[in-house]
């Protein structure tokens, strides 16, 4: 026979294996399997043939076209998953590499309790006020009803300035109280108001005890105001602080510028109250009691309302006090309260 | 829950309760009777023998049996020469006692006090004073001196004599003077009155006829006293707080009774009583709307008048027109009980104020005023934060030696009376001082710190007085870095920042003043912080001999800013201006200068040269070193044309710019 399809079969097929790219595999179909490839010539060329030949050799030549077709067709796959590995690396992203590190400043922790009671307060209609931290006697204590060798005045450790001027002497401020007495005096009621600010004892520093710390102090004086009053103010406030509903308890105390006088608790925030976690275990940050010594509170004393120039006999009022130190220490689980005055910013940066 | 904290503890079959007395209530309840009296208002149960009827004045249910034959006029009298210092003096006499140990229950009770038992004589003194809250005493009849001539015995009370002295019962010595109340015989004191027993009359077994004492003494005068001598005693504690002069003709009457009981003898019959001025009963008016008003509740008035009851009170209609108010008469033992704020307390706690619901105050909704300050304090922290500065606070406290290491005056300062130690005498003139340490502090952890401090300053007024105010500093520093140089810009960076933020033009900075010569700061590397002729502050770096000073071995760059200053020109107002109407031509130009030549020289050059056809000169590149001749550096500028009516042609911008360069050239600067 003049064509030995077996041969042209082993060529094809080496000529497919060697090929290198898509093109050249293009390259091999055309040669074989096109229009004027091959098989096609073999086929057309068919009529030049032996009669007896002439079947035979078209059923080679169509099987043959099948078997080279298979094999492209393989051949071509194979190289078009590398097509997709050439499209990663055109497309290539680590998106896991480290972001571009930008500057982040911290807050202390004590602005954002002071803020988050600022905003608390404001939201209820509170306005804030300031006042002076070195202060005179009278409205540190005069004013509010701890007279001078009075045995109130022992409630206080007290840092005392030299630089008095004329009878006046001067201290740094024990509470933020002497700010309601200043507002008092330059405001008719009725009013709310807010008193945060940094406060100063005599007294020897520990974990919960520091000689400068802060505090926010509340005065609303109104027509009715009641203590049922005071406990509405205190549970919002503290609820919306720790996010959960918050119970008071008042427990009687004596102050000489509020009378009646209260101590007051809230529920434990970390157990809410039931003293055990779940778990079992006693909760000890109330130390199982379910309760957490947090704020002063009482009914204005008719002194200290006359002393800002305001008539008891029209005007009540609440005033209340808590440390705002305790509560960031209490929110963020700061377990030292010198940690607040360190200027330490393993510290600080963790908030 | 409604009177005062207590803890429990079990003592054998017994309990120990141990309360914490409110301050208020100590001139009542530092005794049996005080706490009994509040368990039976609380409980409702009935007090004993020893409970007195409300207000009045009725004996208790022991009795005083007095001898028939003998008088206290046989042995004693007694005279008051300051009855404001002392307002009532009882005294009593019993004669043939035998003084030896107490019995058992006796000792036991005052174990359980704290109290060492001494014999039974004085351990009945002491005892009655647990009991009733009033300090007595017992003096040994036989010591005291009679006046010269034989007379009867009398007892002085009176103010001590500058110079006078007495040992006490301790055997301390004390020197005395007119501050101090003494009770004392014809020749000397025999005892410092409220506060402690002399030796001269101590009881010991060999007395036989004693005087009780049971007297009152003015709170605040005791108070004084004992400061100044320095001696602080139960005694002492109980007359402090204030005390009910009433409780003096009981207690001495108990004191007797129970003498008689342990140690036998005969009282004698009578007592004196010097008691010039009687406390007239408290009346308060009351009514039980304005109970309820205040506690926010809605107690009954039956309920109200038990409560008042429970503690001792009287309750009637003030009259019979107004018939809702009530007239409460107080009973002479609360001393703390004068207003009616007072009573209401009483009527809150023992309710118990577990009961009053919380109530929403009910007021007008009126926008409260806000606090300008605090919301341009805030505003600044939240920049400064955005700009990766953290913040930090820091006591208001340093020492003379900070003070003087800082070169700052201490005559300029705010100075504590009791400082709590050597190092927190002053109040800080600066927050540069502190602030400077905590960035050294931080170094060991981080080798970048960027911090900033919002806090008060002080300074001492002259003639007195102390001024403060807030104020804003701010420290960036890298260990180990030699020139001030990048601390410095990247500060001043972040004020520029700030002021632009807060809404502050015309932010300027003026070389460093004469004053900052002597100062903390290194005048050459320091600028003042203006805007117009306003100043604000100092940036810059510190002092190279502070820094060692201080053991700071980096270069710090600090500016410390007047906070109130800042929130006084702060404004949010923006006005919008739209976009110019023709196109800019930007032009460069790198100038060569002598390293000594100041930026600002060449840009105000650049733009005199201009003229208002310069938009904006923008130093973008300040190159030094490889290339240059020594000692010159090249400052590369992008200068913007633009024309409010017209688009410039390239042949005006030639004409301006040639100007420029004509006035560089001038300067004998080089166009690179």
């Amino acid at each position: 026979m003049g064509i030995d399809i077996e041969k042209i079969k082993k060529e094809a097929a080496a000529e497919i294996e060697k090929a290198a790219d898509l093109e050249s595999l293009q390259e091999i179909r055309r040669k074989y399997l096109g229009r004027k490839g091959v098989v096609s010539e073999i086929l057309s060329g068919l009529k030049n043939l032996p009669e007896q030949d002439r079947a035979k050799t078209g059923k080679a030549a169509n099987e043959l076209r099948i078997y080279l077709e298979i094999m492209l067709q393989d051949k071509i796959a194979a190289f078009g998953s590398g097509t997709e590995l050439e499209e990663k690396k055109k497309n290539w992203f680590d998106i896991t590499r480290p972001g571009e590190k930008i500057a982040k400043g911290h807050y202390h922790p004590l602005t954002k309790i002071t803020r988050k009671a600022e905003n608390i307060f404001s939201s209820m209609g509170f306005e804030i006020a300031e006042g002076p931290e070195a202060e005179t006697e009278y409205y540190n204590f005069d004013a509010l009803n701890i007279p001078a060798d009075h045995p109130a005045r022992d409630m206080w450790d007290t840092f005392w300035l030299k630089n008095g001027q004329k009878k006046q002497k001067l201290l740094l401020r024990t509470h933020t109280s002497p700010v309601q007495i200043r507002y008092m005096e330059t405001h008719r009621p009725p009013f709310r108001i807010i008193a945060p600010g940094k406060v100063f004892r005599y007294e020897a520093s520990d974990a919960s005890h520091d000689i400068q710390f802060y505090q926010v102090e509340g005065l609303v004086v109104d027509k009715n105001i009641s203590v049922a009053n005071l406990k509405a103010t205190i549970e919002a406030f503290y609820s919306k602080l720790f996010g959960t509903a918050v119970k008071t308890r008042l427990r009687p105390s004596y102050f000489p510028f509020v009378e009646p006088g209260f101590e007051g608790d809230i529920s434990c925030v970390n157990c809410g109250g039931k003293a055990r976690l779940i778990g079992g275990q006693g909760c000890s940050v109330c130390k199982q009691t379910g309760w957490l010594e947090t704020f002063g509170a009482g009914m204005v004393h008719p002194n200290v309302l006359r002393a800002g120039g305001i008539n008891p006999n029209e005007w009540r009022g609440f005033a209340f006090g808590m440390g705002l130190d305790r509560v960031a220490m209490m929110k963020y689980k700061i377990n030292d309260i010198r940690l607040m005055h360190s200027g330490d910013l393993r510290f600080i940066n963790q908030f | 829950m409604k009177s005062f904290e207590t803890m429990a503890a079990k003592n054998g079959a017994d309990w120990i309760l141990e309360a914490d007395i409110l301050p208020n209530r100590a001139h009542d309840c530092l005794c049996y009777l005080g706490m009994a009296r509040e368990i039976s208002a609380l409980t409702g149960t009935k007090l004993s023998a020893y409970g007195r009827s409300p207000v009045g004045r009725k004996t208790p249910k022991f009795s005083v049996r007095e001898d028939k034959k003998i008088k206290i006029g046989d042995f004693v009298s007694a005279k008051v020469g300051d009855s404001f210092f002392c307002p009532r003096y009882t005294a009593r006499v019993v004669s043939g006692v035998e003084v030896g140990p107490s019995p058992k229950w006796l000792k036991d009770a005052l174990a359980m006090m704290g109290q060492k038992p001494i014999n039974n004589i004085v351990d009945a003194a002491n005892y009655a004073m647990f009991v009733f809250g009033q300090p007595l005493h017992a003096f040994d009849y036989d010591k005291i001196s009679g006046a010269v001539g034989g007379k009867k015995k009398e007892i002085i009370v009176r103010r001590a004599k500058t110079g006078e002295a007495i040992v006490t019962l301790d055997e301390q010595g004390f020197l005395l003077d007119e501050n101090v109340l003494v009770v004392a015989d014809a020749k000397e004191p025999l005892a410092i009155a409220g506060i402690k027993g002399g030796k001269k009359a101590e009881i010991n077994e060999k007395t036989k006829t004693i005087i009780l004492e049971s007297a009152n003494f003015d709170g605040s005068r005791v108070r004084k006293a004992s400061a100044k001598i320095g001696l602080k005693t139960d005694s002492s504690l109980r007359f402090a707080a204030g005390l009910d002069p009433y409780l003096a003709g009981e207690a001495i009457d108990y004191l007797a009774f129970i003498i008689q009981e342990i140690c036998g003898g005969k009282i004698a019959k009578g007592k004196i009583d010097i008691f010039p001025r009687k406390p007239a009963i408290s009346k308060i008016p009351l009514s039980a709307e304005n109970v309820n008003s205040v506690l926010g509740a809605r107690l009954k008035e039956s309920e109200i008048i038990r409560i008042l009851k429970s503690i001792g009170c009287s309750v009637a209609r003030l009259n019979k027109k107004a018939a809702k108010t009530l007239l409460v008469s107080v009973p002479a033992w609360r001393l703390d009980l004068a207003l009616k704020e007072d009573l209401i307390e009483e009527i809150g706690r023992i309710y118990g104020y577990g009961k009053i619901a919380a109530k929403p105050i009910l007021g007008e909704l009126v926008l409260p005023k806000e606090n300008e300050n605090l919301r341009w304090e805030n505003f600044v922290k939240d920049a400064l934060i955005a700009a990766g500065f953290s913040e930090v606070l820091n006591y208001s406290f340093v020492g003379a030696d900070l003070l003087k290491k800082f070169n700052i005056n201490e005559k300029n300062c705010a100075a504590l009376k009791n400082p709590i130690s050597s190092d927190k005498n002053f109040l800080t003139p600066s927050l540069v001082l502190n602030i400077t340490k905590n960035a050294a502090d931080n170094f060991r952890f981080f080798d970048e710190v960027k911090i900033f401090e919002i806090n008060k300053i002080f300074a001492g007024l002259q003639g007195g007085g102390i001024s403060e105010k807030k104020s804003l500093v701010a420290v960036r520093a890298k260990k180990e870095e030699k020139y001030e140089s990048e601390a410095f810009y990247h500060l001043k960076g972040a004020v520029d920042l700030l002021f632009a933020k807060l809404g502050i033009g015309g932010l300027w900075y003026d070389t460093a003043p004469e004053s900052l010569k002597n100062s903390f700061w290194r005048p050459e590397h320091s600028a003042e912080i203006k805007v117009g002729d306003e100043k604000f502050g100092f940036i810059g770096g510190i002092n190279a001999a502070v820094l060692k000073k201080i053991d700071i071995k980096t270069r710090v760059a600090v500016c410390e800013i007047d906070l109130e200053k800042l929130s006084a020109f702060a404004s949010e107002e923006r006005e919008y201006a739209p976009p110019p109407k023709f196109p800019a031509v930007v032009r460069d130009i790198a100038i060569l200068v002598s390293r000594w030549t100041s930026v600002d020289e060449v840009q105000s050059a650049i733009e005199a040269a201009g003229g208002k056809m310069i938009v904006d000169s923008d130093l973008f590149d300040i190159y030094e070193g490889t290339g240059l001749p020594a000692e010159k550096i090249s400052l590369a500028f992008s200068i913007v044309f633009q024309s409010a009516e017209k688009t410039l042609t390239d042949e005006e911008v030639d004409k301006i710019y040639g100007k420029i360069t004509a006035a560089i050239k001038e300067r004998g600067w080089e166009i690179r």
